[in-house]
């Protein structure tokens, strides 16, 4: 079972079927929070906790797949399970391929959204996570000197603090002391750490 | 149709230089005469002048004939193409009517059903707990009992809309529908290389029944049988069409030297969605039998003698028993 923080959105024009949606959900211990309309979810922030959209495509105003590009537009990374009235193939590849996670046809399994529904949270609470320690990451890398910003992509690179020090203009004894802080500041233990913290923050001199 | 445009052309073609011969022949100056002060008289007494003129006359009214003649041709071959048009227009427009009505029969009725399944599984998930909540099970199986009933008014009006739209019975005569039918589908008859047989009964009764429908029904035994023998090659492709009465009804036969029926099949083609066409719906002859049955007649499928099959109905007499 998930955490009660999770929140599952649920957008669909039909009330009743919003009012089904919202009894199933609950009865698996989940939150739901319920949408009439595209706009009416748009409007409000990004979730900020483990979440994910269940979502008629038939939209009133707006359709499944222009919703996923207003989604996109807002840099908004929930995802999305698709369910409709009568999906065609190519409109279901559409969706998956702009990144939904399940397109389910009406009247569809309850197990089927069920299983899609905690695989969506899953996937977006690893993916928070993941935001999360970037975030660090990031915030420990502006903590860094301009001249250890400069040192540390050299270091990651692979080269030996000599070769550093020719390349900067500097004594080795110079370099040794920015390599030493700039780790301390990172909190890597070791070079390779380092190394993964640059690819993830996308610096020079490391692929990503 | 070409060949009048081009004889029409000529005769009036003909019809102009002759005019024209006759009318310089005739203002010809004559530069000697009895007469001096009268040297500018016309003479029209020559005999070769007379004689163009005869023939100019004779071909000019020639030239009206064909134009008048080509206008009703035309005429005629307007009207008949624009009657088939109609008919066309109108089965086309009765087939998207069923389609359209299909796809929003299925999303009405879907929409609630939807909502019946999924509050019908939360409840039995409220249900499994322990201890089962059942303020919640009962608040999941209220709502799954309302869609159940929104379902079934979606079923009363469509009930309500289909016996408004009952097809419009009308006293026919069944041969001058097979008629249609085939006029309909001369080309394709053609293209697919059928010769045509018809032994129509001339004392046939009328029959009642909606036009559209029984062309409907003739139509896609037809093309069936056309789809039956495009694949004959050792062996004419012939469409036999018979139509016989009987004490109080007609029968219609209509049979192919095609690829044939299997008798197990014989009745299962008449079940919807059953094809042995690669590219079928297998629509067609489920919707004949119904039409057929609803006009009170009866629709059926036997093997032909030697190959082929034969498909025939039959349609009460329009003063019989009704």
């Amino acid at each position: 079972m998930t955490d009660r923080e999770d929140i599952v959105f649920v957008i669909d024009d039909d009330a009743s079927m919003r009012e089904a949606l919202n009894s199933l959900i609950r009865s698996v211990g989940l939150r739901a929070e319920l949408f009439g309309s595209a706009k009416e979810f748009l409007r409000q922030s990004p979730p900020s906790v483990p979440s994910c959209l269940v979502v008629d495509i038939r939209l009133p105003g707006m359709s499944g797949l222009e919703f996923q590009r207003h989604l996109a537009e807002a840099d908004v990374r929930t995802p999305v399970i698709f369910i409709t009235a009568h999906g065609d193939v190519p409109m279901s590849v559409r969706a998956m391929k702009a990144g939904a996670v399940e397109f389910l046809t009406k009247p569809f399994r309850d197990q089927d959204l069920l299983d899609a529904i905690q695989l969506a949270l899953e996937s977006d609470r690893a993916r928070l996570q993941r935001e999360a320690q970037l975030a660090v990451l990031r915030h420990r890398f502006d903590s860094l000197t301009p001249r250890e910003r400069e040192v540390l992509p050299l270091v990651v690179s692979g080269r030996l603090n000599k070769e550093i020090a020719k390349k900067l203009g500097t004594s080795e004894i110079t370099i040794k002391m920015h390599r030493a802080s700039a780790m301390r500041k990172m909190q890597a233990e070791s070079l390779v750490d380092l190394v993964k913290m640059a690819a993830r923050l996308g610096l020079p001199g490391t692929e990503s | 149709m070409l060949w009048r445009k081009v004889g029409g052309a000529v005769i009036t073609g003909g019809a102009i230089s002759a005019m024209h011969y006759t009318g310089m022949a005739a203002a010809s100056f004559l530069p000697s005469s009895s007469r001096p002060d009268l040297s500018h008289t016309v003479s029209i007494s020559s005999l070769g002048t007379v004689g163009i003129g005869i023939v100019t006359l004779i071909v000019l009214g020639l030239a009206i004939l064909t134009c008048a003649v080509d206008r009703r041709f035309d005429a005629q071959s307007l009207e008949l193409a624009l009657a088939e048009a109609n008919i066309k227009l109108d089965q086309m427009s009765r087939i998207a009517t069923v389609g359209e009505m299909a796809a929003s029969i299925a999303h009405e009725i879907n929409q609630p059903l939807a909502a019946v399944v999924t509050n019908g599984s939360a409840s039995l998930r409220w249900l499994a707990m322990k201890p089962p909540n059942l303020e919640e099970a009962r608040g999941a199986v209220t709502r799954a009992v309302q869609e159940a009933n929104r379902a079934g008014e979606v079923i009363t009006r469509i009930r309500a809309l289909l016996t408004r739209a009952s097809p419009e019975m009308r006293s026919v005569n069944a041969n001058e529908i097979v008629r249609d039918v085939l006029s309909l589908t001369s080309n394709e008859l053609l293209k697919g290389g059928v010769t045509v047989r018809t032994e129509l009964a001339a004392d046939a009764p009328p029959v009642l029944g909606d036009r559209i429908q029984l062309q409907q029904v003739i139509l896609n035994l037809v093309r069936n049988a056309i789809d039956a023998m495009s694949t004959i090659g050792d062996r004419p492709r012939e469409l036999l069409i018979r139509s016989a009465k009987d004490t109080n009804s007609v029968l219609i036969q209509i049979e192919d030297s095609g690829s044939g029926l299997d008798p197990e099949q014989a009745e299962r083609i008449f079940e919807p969605f059953f094809t042995t066409k690669p590219q079928g719906l297998g629509m067609g002859l489920s919707i004949s039998r119904s039409i057929i049955e609803a006009h009170g007649g009866r629709l059926w499928a036997s093997p032909g003698l030697s190959h082929g099959a034969v498909f025939q109905f039959t349609l009460p007499k329009a003063d019989g028993r009704r």
